[in-house]
């Protein structure tokens, strides 16, 4: 898959450099922005083992944004690089929901509450808005070990913590367009808020996942994520709460702008050198 | 269940359809085993008709196919994630195709083309696809048709066997996908069509397990360690408590043959599918095209698969639909029922026709058999009476009205809080004296039910009653003393 996720990745690139979305002056981003949490490295058992020792991959750490990307954050992205705006932006970058819940091009009306996450992007949008701000998307296995992190409010035992997702996870879908709102779920052990029970979220490998769509014969090597076969090779077959949020990404394309998926920003510990820490 | 008074009728009807499908054996194919015959034989060279199918929602079924060649079908499902009453004053996040549970029944004939679009809810939280067990291809469609929210998947099969199908999502992780409530039934109808009957009904039984106990209310979550430990909460049929019962029951009128296609979504229980007080004539054991069994009583629907059953109505009254796993039907909701108007038929079934007493003693006794009970009877004291009461309620009343006096929807009314239980003392003691048959308005729910004289002695039917009425939220003022069973007893039946 490491193919794939290059060639996303340099397409991506391509479509930041053709749209706009290059690194943003400071004054460009306001002093809104989210403020970035360290998060300690640690281990993350992969969904899927093969390959990987018991003891999971080690994770080093980084700085994950307190909060998820918002309205009002995407608006002045959107106001600085015109090629991104609803009405400009290729079908290939972006499929017909992209920003869909705004009133215009660059109002946002009354469905699309400025602090809300914002919704409706692209893994393409984000990756530019993520450059234009100096940042990246955290990958899967960062944003693994930031979201599994929940002693203080949850309790110790993987098993509460499923426990807390699943029941997070099973509110009723709302269209998140006009409802999207701050996860009601706590922020983790690190201050890191709405990783649960509010939007899914873009990682930059979200297509590493290899769901064929048939969850349940996902056992064989060249299949990786399918129905009931999928929990042969799965970690752990009972953390269903990990097996939601697999199947989302696996059911992604880099164009798709669900009103169920937003993103969040990660940064390398040390900030680049010559840029200031926004 | 037809008797012997009804049997030329079905016998007269049986041997023609066998014969009718005999000639269409012989005439229409080669080979001898019609099992062998290549359902794509009469696909026509050209273009086919083009038809957009019309679904129906449980417990209705579409219309039997009158086409006679085979088309290319369009079917449109949406999946959605929707809040609903399980039970009463419970509530749970269903996900779902097209808003219900169970799903949609499909319809289509052997040998068409199915053109199938899978349309996920720009709502949804989650991801979702189809496997419809009527597909032969890897995954049943579901490796073609994973669908994100707000798109929609397209793929195309044939259907090649007939008989009657489970749908379901497979998305991982597919336990919870069905768990909460995405299945449903498929019905490819053999070339020649099934055997025509009157009416024909869709019902479909599933289990949920949800974090709080059997009746507790509010909205509640799906419970991992209860679905893994297979020991749900609730088993319904046609995806709530009481989706059949009461007003919603099932009609059908004497004389008429009726249909029933039984699916089980599980995800986890097998189903002992039976009707109290009908035999099933015909049975398409597993769902498959033959009706390969006659006369049965109680059938298996597997988890994820299905059972056509017929029978024909000689007897009109109300026929509980249950699993007969029984402590699911009285416990946790798997009940449903067949309302059948018209006369009666007492060469079939006379009803009861007398009552005496019985005492297997012999004479001696039965000439006095009051003096004998009486000498245990007497008045206890409060919390002895109460205490009593409760062993009383808990092995004779609790079957019906349930620990906690809520009762069950549609079937057996409840004594928690219950306006028709505290209305009327003297009324309570003679329904537990002589029992009640007929319509009551209870908490403003109607039930049509019986329930029999239970032969309790008149303490008991004291500690009982003092027992219900000082519990379940009911606030007696006063207990029942023997002296007051003992009096309603003397004003005899008709006093109430």
């Amino acid at each position: 898959m490491a193919s794939v996720v290059t060639r996303g990745v340099i397409v991506g690139m391509w479509m930041v450099g053709l749209l706009g979305g290059g690194v943003g002056d400071a004054s460009a981003q306001s002093a809104s922005a989210p403020r970035y949490r360290p998060v300690a490295s640690g281990h993350v058992r992969p969904f899927y083992l093969a390959g990987v020792a018991d003891t999971g991959v080690r994770v080093p750490g980084f700085l994950l944004a307190e909060r998820a990307v918002s309205n009002a954050d995407f608006l002045r992205f959107v106001k600085a690089n015109p090629g991104w705006r609803r009405s400009r932006v290729p079908r290939i970058a972006a499929d017909p929901t992209y920003l869909r819940h705004w009133e215009s091009d660059t109002v946002l009306g009354a469905t699309a509450a400025p602090s809300a996450p914002v919704v409706h992007v692209s893994w393409f949008a984000a990756q530019a808005y993520a450059q234009w701000s100096s940042a990246r998307l955290p990958s899967t296995a960062e944003w693994e070990l930031a979201a599994s992190r929940f002693v203080r409010s949850v309790g110790p035992t993987p098993e509460r913590l499923q426990t807390f997702l699943i029941g997070s996870y099973a509110q009723a879908g709302t269209e998140a367009g006009t409802e999207a709102r701050p996860s009601p779920s706590p922020a983790s052990d690190e201050g890191i808020a709405g990783l649960h029970g509010g939007p899914w979220e873009w990682v930059d490998d979200f297509n590493s996942v290899v769901t064929s769509g048939e969850s349940r014969g996902d056992g064989t090597p060249d299949d990786g994520l399918f129905c009931a076969g999928g929990a042969a090779l799965a970690a752990d077959p009972g953390n269903f709460a990990a097996f939601m949020r697999y199947a989302v990404r696996g059911s992604l394309r880099g164009s798709y702008a669900l009103g169920t998926l937003g993103f969040r920003l990660a940064r390398d510990p040390s900030p680049p050198s010559g840029r200031p820490d926004r | 269940m037809h008797r012997p008074s009804s049997a030329p009728v079905v016998w007269l009807r049986t041997p023609a359809v066998a014969l009718a499908l005999g000639l269409l054996v012989v005439s229409a194919c080669t080979p001898a085993d019609p099992a062998m015959r290549d359902p794509l034989a009469d696909r026509p060279s050209g273009a086919m008709p083009v038809e957009t199918l019309q679904v129906a929602y449980a417990p209705a079924v579409p219309a039997p196919i009158t086409r006679r060649s085979p088309a290319r079908i369009v079917v449109n499902l949406e999946t959605r994630e929707v809040k609903k009453r399980l039970a009463d004053g419970v509530e749970y996040t269903f996900w779902t195709f097209g808003g219900s549970v169970p799903g949609p029944m499909l319809r289509v004939r052997s040998g068409d083309e199915v053109e199938f679009h899978l349309n996920n809810h720009p709502s949804s939280k989650m991801p979702h696809n189809i496997d419809l067990h009527a597909v032969t291809g890897p995954g049943g469609g579901a490796a073609a048709s994973l669908t994100a929210p707000g798109h929609s998947s397209q793929f195309t099969f044939a259907a090649l066997n007939p008989g009657l199908y489970v749908y379901h999502c497979a998305t991982a992780p597919v336990g919870m996908h069905i768990a909460n409530g995405m299945y449903g039934l498929i019905l490819v109808e053999p070339k020649e069509g099934l055997t025509p009957v009157d009416r024909e009904f869709y019902v479909m039984q599933s289990e949920f397990y949800t974090a709080g106990r059997h009746g507790a209310s509010g909205i509640q979550p799906f419970d991992m360690e209860k679905a893994l430990h297979e020991d749900p909460e609730y088993v319904v049929f046609n995806g709530s408590v009481g989706a059949l019962a009461g007003e919603n029951a099932l009609q059908a009128k004497v004389g008429e043959t009726v249909r029933m296609f039984v699916g089980n979504g599980g995800p986890n229980l097998v189903s002992s599918f039976h009707v109290i007080g009908e035999i099933f004539d015909r049975v398409h054991t597993e769902g498959g095209s033959l009706a390969n069994q006659r006369d049965v009583q109680t059938t298996l629907v597997p988890a994820g698969g299905s059972a056509i059953v017929d029978m024909r109505l000689d007897v009109p009254g109300t026929y509980i639909l249950v699993d007969h796993s029984i402590f699911r039907a009285f416990n946790k909701g798997a009940l449903g029922m067949l309302r059948v108007d018209g006369d009666a038929n007492a060469v079939v079934y006379s009803g009861k026709q007398n009552d005496v007493v019985y005492l297997p003693e012999g004479g001696a006794v039965q000439a006095m058999p009051r003096v004998a009970a009486a000498a245990t009877e007497r008045e206890l004291p409060r919390a002895e009476l109460l205490a009593r009461g409760q062993q009383v309620y808990a092995a004779n009343c609790a079957a019906c009205h349930q620990l906690g006096g809520e009762g069950t929807a549609g079937a057996f009314p409840p004594l928690a809080r219950s306006d028709y239980l505290m209305a009327d003392k003297d009324r309570a003691i003679g329904v537990v004296l002589h029992g009640l048959s007929g319509e009551v308005t209870v908490n403003g729910q109607k039930f049509n039910g019986v329930m029999p004289s239970l032969g309790l002695s008149d303490t008991d039917i004291a500690a009982v009653l003092s027992y219900v009425r000082t519990n379940f939220g009911n606030r007696a003022s006063d207990l029942v003393s023997l002296r007051d069973v003992s009096r309603v007893r003397a004003a005899g039946s008709g006093g109430h």
